[in-house]
């Protein structure tokens, strides 16, 4: 492993309530599942070390809830489960080696999220441009992410991340959809389906703080 | 004749008001077990202050919270209940686990008088956090009715059905009660929340300007731990029984739960000073800062942490900025 080419990568997962984000990074983090936990408030973070292809990657894992805004996408997804860990692994990993790869420096933070009244909200963040394919043109990020980064804004490299610095992944995590119980019973929640997409969070946050910027 | 009555009431009156105001004084300091339901009772303004009227509002209350569960407990169900009947559905049973609570009458009693909160304030409605803020008020006042000391074990559904209703009633107005002092925590986007961690950070930026340099140094923001801290009132940080002693002071204290916790949370993060500027790197002050080893705090901490606060509150309440260090 050759420490000099670390990279702190960040990912995020976000989706409903009780679909089980907490239960798929404490698997993956922790190799357990656990019975009881308690609904995550705000965000939570986990951390862990991998190799990918001989560099080390620092994930820094983060919880969070926030809106489907990925749904229509076309991203890679996993059928995972918690709870039994299947490609718990894979998919954190898998995201990881094309967040290495092809990454897509965004400067973007997520738009808000839709789940209560978001029409009359008012967001934050400066602009919410949409992800189309990784490759894209690079954007400039706001200054604050630049700060942050360590570096000066502008000339981001659009195809890999360089030893040294940050990125992120969101992973978003749903449901199946016949598992969605309509009232009742809570629905089965162990097993979802996991989307992956590589961007570069900008540091801002949201109105409602359920997505916390870095 | 009139007036004698007209003065006897006035002097009834104040002679309960001294009583409340002395209760305040003396349940800052934390509140023996045996009394602590009806201090609650009373320091919520839940109870009168004057006794001959505590009975008949008891009863009134009472009344008005199972006439609000005949009226709406059964559109839980309904297209437009049902999300926020599933979200307190899917909530209860991940709350902390170190309370009665996941027993099935428990979890019953919860059920409804989050469910009937939340449709009885449509601007804010059922917000995750909220649940855990009955645990307390159904704790003490099912305490009341306790001989032993482990509450845990205890099987709810021993009491009797009546005593259990008037339990849950009275938690449903305690909760109300201190909802309404901290509603622009739950209203959309959390204003209330937002404003209070800011202020926090501005707090501690001028009490322990090397403790927020530090955490900004490591792009730490207040807002990634104490946003929970805001949410449920620093629930999820102590055990249990810290909680409850801490809220025999903040129902002690005027605009406790609103206020008084901005201070408490100051000298709750500074009191890990040590720990903080030992952590070297973003994701190891998160993940300190996420898990605080309180599990041993009892009465002792909580005192400390009180007496700075209230230090804190005298030093900096309304203070210009000249008070910097």
């Amino acid at each position: 492993m050759d420490s000099s080419k670390k990279v702190d990568l960040k990912i995020i997962i976000i989706g409903a309530l009780g679909v089980g984000k907490t239960s798929l990074l404490h698997q993956y983090v922790h190799k357990t599942f656990y019975e009881d936990y308690r609904t995550t408030l705000g965000a939570s973070i986990l951390t862990k070390v991998i190799a990918v292809d001989n560099t080390p990657l620092k994930l820094q894992v983060s919880e969070e809830i926030a809106s489907a805004w990925c749904k229509e996408k076309h991203i890679p997804y996993f059928e995972v489960s918690a709870k039994n860990d299947i490609n718990v692994a894979q998919a954190f990993e898998t995201l990881a080696k094309q967040a290495l790869t092809t990454v897509v420096w965004e400067s973007s933070c997520f738009p808000q999220p839709c789940r209560r009244k978001a029409a009359n909200a008012p967001c934050r963040c400066a602009a919410t441009p949409e992800l189309t394919a990784a490759g894209r043109a690079p954007v400039s990020p706001p200054p604050a992410a630049a700060t942050r980064a360590g570096r000066a804004p502008g000339g981001f490299p659009s195809s890999s991340i360089p030893p040294g610095s940050s990125s992120g992944v969101v992973l978003w995590l749903q449901q199946p959809r016949d598992a969605r119980g309509r009232s009742g019973k809570p629905p089965a929640r162990k097993t979802g389906r996991l989307n992956g997409v590589a961007l570069r969070q900008a540091g801002c946050w949201q109105e409602r703080p359920e997505v916390l910027g870095w | 004749g009139f007036r004698a009555g007209h003065t006897a009431a006035i002097l009834q009156q104040e002679a309960a008001l001294t009583e409340a105001s002395k209760l305040r004084k003396l349940s800052w300091s934390g509140i023996p077990k045996q009394v602590r339901p009806i201090a609650w009772k009373l320091l919520s303004g839940y109870l009168p202050a004057n006794v001959d009227r505590r009975e008949s509002t008891l009863q009134r209350k009472r009344k008005e919270y199972f006439a609000f569960v005949e009226q709406y407990y059964d559109s839980r169900n309904d297209e437009s209940h049902q999300d926020t009947y599933r979200q307190i559905h899917i909530d209860i049973p991940r709350m902390s686990p170190e309370v009665l609570r996941l027993q099935p009458k428990v979890t019953e009693i919860f059920e409804r008088i989050l469910f009937i909160w939340a449709i009885r304030h449509p601007a804010s409605g059922y917000v995750q956090g909220i649940n855990d803020l009955v645990t307390p008020f159904f704790v003490v006042f099912v305490c009341e009715y306790i001989e032993e000391e482990e509450v845990e074990n205890f099987d709810v559904s021993s009491l009797p059905e009546e005593v259990l209703q008037n339990i849950e009633a009275d938690s449903y107005w305690c909760m109300s009660k201190l909802l309404d002092g901290i509603q622009d925590n739950y209203t959309f986007a959390q204003p209330g929340i937002q404003k209070k961690v800011k202020m926090l950070e501005e707090l501690v930026s001028r009490i322990d300007e090397q403790v927020h340099r530090h955490l900004d140094q490591h792009e730490v923001k207040y807002l990634q731990f104490a946003f929970r801290w805001m949410n449920n009132l620093l629930m999820r940080e102590v055990p249990l029984r810290c909680t409850i002693r801490l809220w025999d002071t903040y129902q002690s204290e005027p605009e406790g739960f609103s206020h008084f916790h901005l201070y408490v949370c100051a000298a709750f993060l500074v009191r890990w000073r040590k720990e903080i500027l030992e952590e070297k790197d973003f994701q190891e002050l998160l993940i300190f800062l996420q898990n605080l080893p309180t599990i041993h705090w009892g009465n002792e901490e909580i005192s400390v942490l009180l007496a700075e606060a209230y230090r804190l509150k005298f030093a900096f309440a309304d203070a210009p900025n000249h008070y910097k260090k």
